[in-house]
């Protein structure tokens, strides 16, 4: 059988589903963290069961895109029954949704998550009545422990599970105009529609309410204007008492809701007071301290990555990698009579190249660190509501700011964070800026250069890049914004889950899991990649160890540094290292390793520091910063706005933009140190 | 008639009609159960003409301050 994961969101299905499959996929404490549908199987029991974790939803009804993702899977994709993750602590909420899933018609089995902080919130739910208000199982779980797991599974496992009897009436004239609905769906849909277990009367309930994708889908199978006049005759009537059939419908779940409450809840007197949630946001969202307390929680991030924490155990990787783990591989090759080609690849192409990315690795899991940390405590919607005045002013929704914050672990999230919006033109101008926040594989690169050409400010340098990027988000926002969102208004509504305190299993996994991509990045792209430049760079057509100057890499370097003269560093080197960074930006390192570590003139850092001055090295950095997004997040910007010509535009604009800012810092740079 | 933007942080007040509202918040306000009748308190406001903070049924809720004019509500 096949489940559909579906509950409001930030409910905990995410938790839930990785307790059932024993899986591993992300949570969060904002909503939408799940912005895709995700598949798993359920470890317990001798039948094989899917589970298909979906993107939370308030209603059926889908706004944003990720919405979109969950109401087409309920509406198309074959699945058996529904789990309905229900938070304890916002029922009627939770349960409005419940009423859409029961009328679809499929089973449903209610999974009562979060019922300890309902109980301290003086909440007490019996879950016996609840289930038989509504026909369907209840079972009382903690999705973040597991609690209760065992006994969902156990439940979902007897084959007892049936559709519901289950109906609401809407009162006389929308049960007519249903009716008529249900009439008018040619027989060969509704029998498509009723052999994959839904109602036929769902679908007419939800192209009353508006659904836009039930009302194409409808419209497409009805012919043209039959559906709109029933429902605009289902409007007039309505109208005279001053509701519309989505006011109407709401009304009655409404009322179902409060007697259903009112039977299954008691409340305990005496609980209560002001929460620390509320005490927090008072601090977090205060008027004077709430913006500069983003920007130390950014500053924090930074001390942390480069002078505190991160930095020091970084240098200590790197002599050992330099140090031991060179001079002993060299001292294996040597005494296994390797021939001077392979000992080349391995000490130049391969440590040169893996190590040098790998050194980073220190630093890059400090920064992930801090940014689970700003996820679980649920400080990241708080982001969205503090920056949203600037938001506003520059066109887009405070929302914008998660992906943004995201982008900053990786782009390619970042990307896909913009679902959540709800309006089409904000999402695409998110999905346009994001890739210009800096994520850790540049990090790799500003890390290197800021080492050789300002030791003593790293933190400061590295910092004005990420701010670099930030403000030309901005800029750009703000222009595009006046072209695309035309007359489309920007909305701001944010859900604000109450902070949890981060614990430090769910951190160290969280941390670990996007971490570990970097490495395996590195021991299967990267170390390729390493092989490839490598062996580009000690062929041409007349052999193979040729000088590296004569080599096919110096000739691509070669045809492109005069394009990059202009910005100041116009060596080939350059060139070269900028054009194997387009497949993933810490491949500038490696190949500034093999290019500049096998010279034998000493280090890296060495050979770097004769090969750039310090203005032509910020302007490297800025112009790495900017320049077309990496191979993956193109990828993703096609995949997110489905055309080609944005895909390109937002290639494209990001190398003029890093060409014009480089040429701006070469320029400054003469004129202040000339 | 009373708006939104005219209610004292930490009023409790109730909502009386959303019909001015644009569609798209209108529809996400029901979603977090800010529908009409419904009891909502205002937490705070941000700082510079920035977003609103509601409470509705111990869901904390952000919002921008140009929609709460259009939000008509009744003190309690």
């Amino acid at each position: 059988m096949t489940f559909a994961l579906a509950g409001n969101p930030n409910v905990g299905k995410t938790s839930l589903f990785n307790a059932l499959t024993g899986s591993y996929e992300y949570v969060g404490n904002w909503p939408g963290v799940t912005v895709e549908k995700k598949v798993g199987r359920m470890k317990a029991g001798e039948a094989a069961h899917e589970i298909v974790d979906l993107p939370g939803v308030y209603s059926l009804i889908p706004l944003s895109g990720d919405e979109e993702v969950a109401i087409r899977c309920l509406l198309h994709e074959p699945v058996d029954a529904v789990l309905n993750v229900v938070d304890a602590s916002q029922l009627r909420r939770n349960l409005h949704l419940t009423i859409q899933l029961l009328e679809t018609g499929l089973p449903v089995v209610i999974a009562l998550n979060m019922a300890d902080v309902a109980a301290r919130r003086g909440l007490r739910i019996d879950e016996g009545k609840l289930s038989a208000l509504l026909g369907v199982p209840a079972v009382p779980v903690v999705a973040r422990t597991g609690k209760g797991c065992p006994e969902l599974s156990a439940r979902l496992e007897t084959d007892g599970i049936s559709a519901p009897e289950w109906r609401l009436d809407y009162g006389d004239v929308l049960e007519e105009a249903i009716g008529r609905i249900c009439a008018a769906i040619p027989d060969d849909a509704a029998v498509r529609y009723r052999k994959a277990g839904r109602a036929v009367r769902w679908l007419a309930l939800q192209y009353l309410e508006g659904n836009r994708v039930v009302r194409a889908e409808l419209d497409g199978a009805v012919g043209d204007g039959v559906l709109p006049e029933i429902v605009g005759d289902a409007e007039t009537r309505l109208a005279a008492n001053g509701h519309t059939p989505e006011k109407m419908i709401r009304k009655c779940r409404d009322a179902f809701l409060d007697r259903l409450i009112r039977e299954c809840t008691v409340k305990d007197s005496g609980a209560g007071g002001t929460s620390l949630s509320g005490k927090l946001d008072r601090i977090v969202t205060d008027k004077w301290l709430g913006i500069p307390i983003f920007l130390l929680t950014m500053y924090a991030a930074f001390m942390l990555t480069f002078d505190w924490l991160g930095t020091p155990l970084s240098d200590g990787l790197d002599g050992l990698l330099s140090g031991p783990v060179a001079e002993g591989l060299e001292r294996w090759l040597a005494s296994a009579g390797a021939s001077a080609f392979i000992t080349s690849l391995v000490l130049d192409g391969i440590v040169g190249g893996v190590g040098g990315v790998l050194v980073f690795v220190p630093q890059i899991f400090v920064l992930f660190l801090v940014l689970s940390l700003i996820e679980d405590s649920g400080y990241m919607a708080r982001v969205a509501l503090v920056m949203d005045r600037l938001a506003e002013t520059i066109g887009i929704t405070g929302k914008a700011f998660i992906p943004l914050v995201i982008g900053f672990g990786c782009n390619v999230p970042g990307v896909m964070a913009a679902r959540t919006i709800e309006r089409p033109k904000e999402r695409l101008l998110t999905v346009l800026i994001t890739p210009l926040m800096s994520c850790p594989a540049r990090l790799a690169v500003f890390s290197l250069f800021a080492a050789v050409f300002f030791p003593n400010h790293q933190a400061i340098v590295v910092l004005s890049l990420y701010v670099t990027g930030i403000v030309l988000a901005m800029v750009l926002a703000k222009t595009l914004s006046r072209f695309l969102s035309k007359g489309e208004p920007s909305t701001m509504v944010i859900e604000l889950p109450p902070y949890h305190l981060p614990q430090w299993r769910s951190l160290r996994r969280k941390t670990w899991e996007k971490g570990k991509g970097f490495i395996v990045k590195a021991g299967t792209f990267i170390f390729g990649g390493s092989v490839l430049i490598w062996l580009l760079a000690s062929v041409n057509l007349s052999g193979v160890m040729v000088p590296m100057e004569e080599s096919f890499l110096a000739q691509i370097g070669g045809w492109l540094a005069p394009l990059l003269k202009p910005l100041g560093f116009g060596n080939w080197q350059a060139a070269a290292a900028l054009v194997t960074g387009f497949f993933a930006k810490e491949v500038v390192v490696s190949t500034m390793n093999i290019m500049y570590g096998s010279t034998g003139a000493g280090s890296l850092q060495d050979a770097l520091a004769v090969a750039f001055t310090p203005v032509q090295a910020y302007g490297f950095m800025t112009f790495l910063l900017l320049y077309v997004p990496c191979l993956a997040t193109v990828a993703t910007i096609r995949n997110e706005t489905k055309s080609a010509v944005w895909t390109w535009f937002s290639a494209g604009y990001a190398l003029v933009l890093a060409y014009v800012i480089a040429l701006l810092i070469h320029a400054a740079g003469g004129w202040l140190f000339g | 008639m009373q708006t939104l933007a005219e209610v004292q942080e930490g009023t409790v007040v109730t909502i009386e009609d959303l019909s001015e509202t644009d569609a798209v918040l209108r529809r996400r306000l029901y979603d977090m159960g800010v529908t009409e009748g419904a009891r909502v308190r205002l937490c705070r406001r941000l700082p510079f003409g920035g977003p609103l903070m509601i409470e509705c049924e111990e869901l904390c809720i952000g919002l921008r301050r140009c929609d709460a004019p259009k939000i008509a509500v009744r003190r309690l």
